[in-house]
């Protein structure tokens, strides 16, 4: 309730200052086509390959998206997702099935609501205020500056996915440069993902002291405080063009919205097992970011970097329970570290297309030490006026150690055929395969492969 | 069909005869064809149109697309789709120097797509991105008179040396009253015909000639997208604003 007056108030405050733009001209309001409603019905299933097939992931979901254009320099958009996970594992008691919300769960998540005006006080100034996805960067889907919004993994698979942000944007448009300026009130967390992809992606697996085992392990988590100092995330952005290339320059300042363990209490519960209790925090940090997009000879090109300089996460693990003391290491240096992407993409005659990019950094990895290098190739090709598209190539490759690559590699492919019987509809069939040696990130789900059929239809 | 062919004859020899002057009795020259080719095509300082996409499959199938476009001179061309629902809100910006810009609302960002995308379809139509860019055909064509025939002149084009298409050549009918063509065949780097462009139900719009219905058949393909427009204007003062970053994810 809280916020919702606050945006009316915004929202108040920003249509009382936009100018005779956003009433809009009289030719500008003959092209608007008022309010718009829209969006898809999908479902994802995913099964596993081995001997006992099993359901790994399901998920049904309604999207709505509202669009309303009142004058051409306004603009209103929303987007909600309804979301039935399928596997509900809610159910735990037998009260619980007298519940639908645990037997069968819903969840509505607002992935977009904002308001855009167009010559906000000036003409060349652009206003956007609510909840919206700013994506930065020129790479495909990983992108090293594409920091503002936080993680959404809750599909391991949709790399790249990220929330909206509740927040506002500036965008000044001037001398053939685009300069915004943005502010995001409240940190949001990223979402996690389940299962083995959880001990995959994230460096806060717990771990029994040496001789133990593991008991309970609960885990606390310490959000940032609601004062601006603690939760602002704000970040400035340059982009222009220069030589046919564009090119931008950017600074955030914000937290990892990938969680740390800072503090670890281990208890004896009866020896030799010990319960552990962790802290997360979401450390603070800076991020200097440069990206390029263009072509040579036809090819696309695109290079995207970020520069990292996060606070110091220093892991206190107490142990005196145990009669052995407080241990303290260093869970992030407060070192800079440098992401970066270089990339190109190519479409050949007969509707076939390629893209590779090399990586170094994931979005889950922080800090100099921990960055594994990546290779991403996808080829597409459509066939039969677009009714099929077969994508016999998706490949994520990581090699760990480059001197020995037979035993530090992981392959993370994802081949498909996508039909398109008709207009707005969409079936995708293929496979999720993994294999990885175990010194890698993928190492604990090497085999986990499993076929997945996706089907969509937009209205 | 037949009915269609009459009405678009009889518009064509209607609007003829409203033109003065003709390409039979100037004695021009190919190139000085092509230049008024260019200039009846590209002559608005801006224009903007209502595009109605029928694709038709080989077996008669049809889809339709609904797109709205915007031109500004001869170098600049914003196109955004309407429908269908998976595709509203894509849009395509076509600047000078090659810059191609496309917009996909799903990621939220505009992304610069390379010149080798060129070659293929826009949206599952027959044109291709080439197909849509807005390059004057005297700026990359060299043009020669192949042959005259009733009503029309048959330029062959070829490309300017360190001009690169996918098309090796291009036979452009135009008409000997405006030099508006109405017909282009576009032949592939192996000399083979490719594509087939047809202008008809031609116009004359605040004082330039439109072409109401245009087809573009993929030969090999069997395949035809028939484009018809609505809400023609031309000379309204486009800005430049239009052309930019800013207007297509907007």
């Amino acid at each position: 309730m809280k916020i919702s007056l606050h945006w009316t108030v915004l929202l108040g405050v920003a249509l009382a200052l936009a100018p005779a733009s956003a009433a809009g001209s009289e030719s500008d309001s003959a092209n608007q086509p008022g309010l718009g409603i829209g969006g898809a019905v999908s479902t994802d299933d995913r099964v596993s390959t081995d001997s006992n097939p099993q359901v790994t992931f399901q998920e049904y979901r309604l999207e709505l998206q509202a669009d309303a254009k009142p004058t051409d320099s306004a603009r209103f958009h929303g987007e909600a997702w309804i979301r039935s996970p399928g596997i509900s594992t809610s159910v735990t008691s037998a009260n619980d099935l007298f519940s639908v919300g645990s037997v069968a769960p819903v969840t509505v998540d607002l992935r977009e609501a904002y308001f855009e005006l167009s010559g906000f006080l000036f003409e060349n100034v652009d206003l956007k205020i609510g909840r919206q996805r700013i994506a930065w960067g020129t790479a495909d889907k990983l992108n090293p500056t594409d920091n503002v919004n936080p993680l959404d993994l809750s599909d391991p698979w949709d790399f790249g996915r990220h929330l909206g942000s509740d927040g506002a944007q500036l965008t000044v448009w001037a001398g053939g440069l685009q300069i915004t300026g943005l502010a995001v009130a409240l940190f949001t967390p990223a979402v996690l993902p389940q299962g083995e992809w959880a001990s995959a992606l994230m460096s806060t697996a717990v771990q029994a002291p040496p001789g133990m085992t593991l008991g309970s392990v609960s885990t606390s988590v310490r959000l940032p405080g609601l004062t601006f100092a603690d939760s602002v995330t704000a970040g400035l952005r340059v982009k222009g063009n220069l030589l046919g290339y564009d090119l931008s320059l950017s600074y955030l300042y914000g937290r990892q919205t990938l969680p740390f363990i800072d503090n670890v209490t281990v208890t004896p519960a009866g020896l030799p097992v010990a319960n552990v209790n962790a802290e997360l925090v979401y450390p603070r940090e800076h991020i200097f970011g440069a990206d390029m997009a263009g072509s040579i000879l036809g090819v696309g090109v695109w290079a995207e970097a970020a520069v990292f300089l996060p606070e110091k996460v220093i892991l206190t693990t107490d142990l005196r329970a145990l009669s052995m003391g407080v241990i303290q290491s260093t869970a992030l240096d407060n070192m800079p570290y440098l992401k970066y992407v270089l990339g190109a993409d190519y479409s050949f005659p007969g509707n076939v297309y390629l893209n590779g990019q090399f990586l170094h950094g994931l979005f889950n990895e922080a800090g100099a030490e921990n960055l594994e290098d990546y290779f991403s190739v996808d080829l597409e090709w459509r066939l039969f006026d677009e009714k099929l598209k077969l994508t016999p190539l998706s490949l994520l490759v990581e090699v760990k150690d480059w001197s020995d690559v037979a035993n530090n590699y992981a392959i993370l492919a994802a081949p498909s055929l996508t039909i398109h019987p008709m207009d707005n509809a969409e079936l995708v069939i293929g496979l999720h395969w993994i294999q990885a040696t175990s010194s890698t990130t993928y190492g604990v789900l090497s085999g986990r492969n499993e076929v997945f059929a996706h089907a969509r239809y937009s209205f | 069909m037949r009915r269609f062919v009459v009405l678009a004859a009889v518009i064509a020899v209607a609007a003829a005869a409203a033109v003065p002057g003709g390409a039979q009795s100037t004695g021009l020259t190919a190139a000085q064809i092509l230049d008024k080719t260019d200039e009846a095509v590209n002559g608005p300082k801006d224009q903007s149109y209502t595009v109605h996409l029928m694709l038709i499959d080989s077996d008669g199938k049809e889809k339709t697309r609904e797109e709205i476009m915007l031109q500004k001179g001869r170098d600049k061309r914003l196109v955004r789709f309407e429908s269908p629902a998976d595709q509203r809100g894509i849009a395509f910006l076509s600047l000078p120097g090659d810059v191609q810009y496309l917009y996909l609302p799903a990621f939220g960002k505009v992304r610069r797509i390379a010149s080798s995308v060129r070659n293929t379809s826009f949206g599952g139509t027959d044109f291709t991105y080439e197909d849509l860019e807005t390059t004057r055909w005297s700026e990359k064509w060299n043009a020669a008179i192949a042959r005259t025939e009733e009503g029309a002149i048959v330029l062959e084009l070829t490309p300017r040396p360190g001009k690169d298409s996918s098309y090796s050549r291009l036979l452009i009918w135009a008409t000997k009253e405006s030099f508006y063509p109405v017909r282009i065949e576009s032949y592939d780097k192996n000399g083979s015909l490719a594509k087939i462009l047809v202008r008809e139900q031609l116009q004359k719009v605040s004082g330039y000639w439109v072409s109401m219905v245009t087809t573009m058949e993929d030969v090999r393909k069997h395949h035809k997208t028939r484009m018809t427009v609505s809400d023609v204007t031309f000379d309204t003062g486009i800005s430049d604003d239009k052309f930019t970053e800013r207007s297509l994810s907007h």
